[in-house]
């Protein structure tokens, strides 16, 4: 999951965004997005896998 | 005053080809030396890890638009990402094995690989056509 949100965030922020700065932003804050939500999303259905 | 983009030399058609057939070399002719290096990596990146993973690489078929769309669309998803997707036999020798989660995991990641992929050649298209910066 790390590998493949960080390699996402790469990817989208290269061409969403323009600049070097605004590209790490971009990257960092899609990367936490991605965990947050993934843990989030997991813990929501971890009653059903009982 | 708005920036007007610069025009390449490029045909847009021929740097949408390049950008499909290696990830990466459509903003590679463009001289965007960062753009293109990290296309490379993320797309070789991902497919290699599903590859690894022991993912399924869908094969496209016309039949199977009548007989099942989805295998279809996955193997349009996975084409995606090029010479990558022609030299699956030889990159994945083991073959797909999804009787594990890894290899269910390394699925997403070739499909995945796929649709960024396509999403880059739109990107040098635009580059090429001087609609984008």
């Amino acid at each position: 999951m790390l590998l493949f949100a960080l390699l996402i965030s790469v990817v989208l922020a290269a061409l969403l965004r323009a600049t070097t700065k605004e590209r790490l932003r971009y990257a960092a804050r899609s990367f936490a997005l991605f965990i947050f939500l993934g843990l989030a999303i997991a813990w929501l259905l971890y009653p059903f896998s009982q | 005053m708005e920036a007007v983009p610069e025009r390449h030399g490029i045909p847009p058609i021929l740097a949408a080809i390049a950008a499909w057939i290696l990830p990466g070399l459509g903003h590679l002719l463009l001289r965007r030396w960062g753009r293109a290096g990290a296309m490379f990596g993320v797309v070789a990146g991902l497919v290699m890890t599903g590859y690894l993973l022991r993912g399924v690489v869908f094969p496209i078929h016309l039949r199977d638009l009548r007989g099942d769309p989805l295998i279809f669309l996955g193997g349009v998803g996975d084409a995606g990402s090029g010479v990558f997707y022609a030299l699956a036999s030889i990159l994945e020798k083991a073959g797909a094995d999804v009787s594990r989660a890894a290899g269910d995991y390394g699925t997403r990641f070739i499909a995945a690989a796929g649709v960024a992929n396509y999403l880059c050649i739109a990107d040098a298209f635009e580059i090429a056509s001087g609609r984008k910066p």
